[in-house]
């Protein structure tokens, strides 16, 4: 399925559904099924698709009110992940005051690590307070999902359908898995101010 | 040419005329220089208002000042020991029909001068685009009966970086019209095709978001006019297309071959988004 048509399916899916109501996205068993002979991607690790509801939110059209695995990630370990550039890679983009804390004076790795933020995409300070937390789990699942209306280039950290010529260790896996989506999650809900 | 007109008329005693003329010709002189912006210092004006970029800078205007350095250093560029065996082999007679470049080519400064600034160009008997790598090939293989060299060999960098050297600081004028518009359409519209696992599209960081960060990198547009370019990172000289394969595996996406239909089209639309930037082959990069 194009990029297109899934935006097309999309908007009419979201055009004649009522508030409140659910649709199914992404995942079926073949993404497990394949799991099984892929056991590498550039991350080195195997990341398989879950099944998640997507909702209409309070300020964008599109939320996943439930975590992905059904409990709330650890905010310490979200950071880890928005750093690491196998991972997230999230400060490649973004600039986050709140990460740069965890450079410590005159030290290199740390610098290395938690520095250098880039400056593509909007900053995520205060990121909790223009978003509520089921929008900032669409917006790390499928960015393009969140922002129907705007060509974003931010990645969708947890979707398999839609991509073209993924590379072949790469295929059929998500970049970044349930449990870890749910840690950064629960980091960018204490970006307030 | 100016020198000579200096010269006549000072054989013919008017001194302060030849002073006006000499006065006028340095004015005419940095004029021109002006006129001629070399894309990294000061930036080059697009073919058209439709371009994509408002203003064209090659790669080498976000490169670090040393590696700016050492790429205008004719003795230390590192490209320059592939250059030199590319002049070597330019009259090396080769194959089963004993020819050499030099053979039908002649003297390389006039016959390549404008080579590097102007493929890919439609090739009538292929029915397609033909890049100065295949065209190299082509002659290899056709006229001197010998093996094609391999796209990222030594000695194919260096017979590409002794060939497109002699464009040196030539603008790249590439043809896009005719016969070669379907071919440029469809590079336009890979470099515009999201792909990969990261879901990226050549556009998504070189058309929106050039000048700006990835980390502590600074975006490029993306220009081509210095390949083959030699690459820090890789420590060698690498091909236009070789950049191509990196930069698809970075999006992780499936690559195309080196000299494949997919990138000489993608090579041709490139070169259009930076007409008018000098070449400069070899560049020297991160």
């Amino acid at each position: 399925m194009s990029i297109a048509s899934a935006k097309g399916w999309l908007g009419s899916a979201f055009a004649s559904l009522l508030i409140g109501a659910t649709l199914v996205a992404a995942a079926g068993g073949t993404a497990f099924a394949e799991q099984k002979k892929k056991t590498s991607c550039i991350s080195g690790e195997t990341a398989a698709i879950v099944t998640y509801k997507v909702e209409k939110g309070e300020n964008l059209p599109a939320a996943i009110p439930k975590p992905l695995n059904g409990k709330r990630g650890n905010p310490k370990k979200g950071i880890e992940w928005m750093v690491e550039r196998r991972q997230g890679n999230c400060i490649a983009c973004h600039e986050v005051t709140k990460i740069k804390e965890s450079i410590k004076d005159g030290d290199l790795d740390t610098l290395q690590k938690y520095g250098f933020h880039g400056n593509v995409a909007p900053t995520l300070d205060g990121v909790a307070e223009r978003y509520n937390e089921a929008e900032l789990r669409m917006i790390v699942v499928d960015a393009k999902m969140a922002f129907p209306d705007f060509d974003t280039s931010m990645p969708a950290y947890h979707r398999t359908q839609g991509l073209e010529r993924v590379l072949g260790d790469c295929e059929g896996l998500v970049i970044l898995p349930a449990e870890r989506v749910e840690d950064i999650v629960a980091f960018l809900t204490t970006l307030k101010d | 040419m100016g020198l000579r007109v200096l010269q006549d008329i000072r054989g013919r005693g008017f001194r302060l005329a030849a002073w006006a003329v000499a006065v006028m010709v340095a004015g005419l002189l940095s004029a021109s220089a002006v006129a001629e912006p070399d894309g990294r210092t000061e930036a080059v004006k697009p073919p058209s208002t439709e371009h994509p970029y408002p203003e064209l800078w090659s790669g080498s205007h976000f490169a670090a000042e040393s590696t700016q350095e050492m790429q205008d250093d004719d003795v230390g560029n590192p490209a320059m020991p592939w250059y030199d065996i590319g002049e070597e082999l330019w009259s090396k007679r080769e194959g089963e029909a004993n020819k050499s470049c030099q053979d039908c080519h002649g003297d390389a400064a006039k016959s390549m001068k404008n080579v590097g600034a102007t493929y890919p160009i439609y090739y009538a008997p292929w029915k397609k685009l033909i890049n100065v790598e295949n065209r190299i090939n082509l002659c290899r293989e056709k006229f001197m009966k010998a093996p094609p060299w391999k796209y990222d060999s030594d000695d194919m960098l260096a017979m590409m970086i002794y060939v497109k050297n002699q464009s040196s600081g030539v603008p790249v004028n590439v043809n896009i019209d005719g016969p070669a518009k379907p071919f440029f359409e469809k590079g336009k519209a890979f470099y515009e095709q999201r792909r990969g696992q990261l879901d990226f599209a050549c556009s998504n960081c070189h058309t929106k978001y050039w000048g700006q960060k990835i980390r502590m990198d600074t975006l490029s547009q993306g220009q081509s006019n210095g390949f083959p370019t030699y690459r820090l990172k890789w420590q060698k000289p690498g091909s236009l297309h070789r950049r191509f394969k990196a930069c698809n595996t970075l999006v992780r996406s499936t690559p195309f071959k080196a000299g494949s239909d997919e990138y000489v089209n993608l090579e041709l639309y490139l070169a259009w988004r930076g007409q008018g930037l000098p070449v400069e082959t070899p560049s020297v990069r991160h």
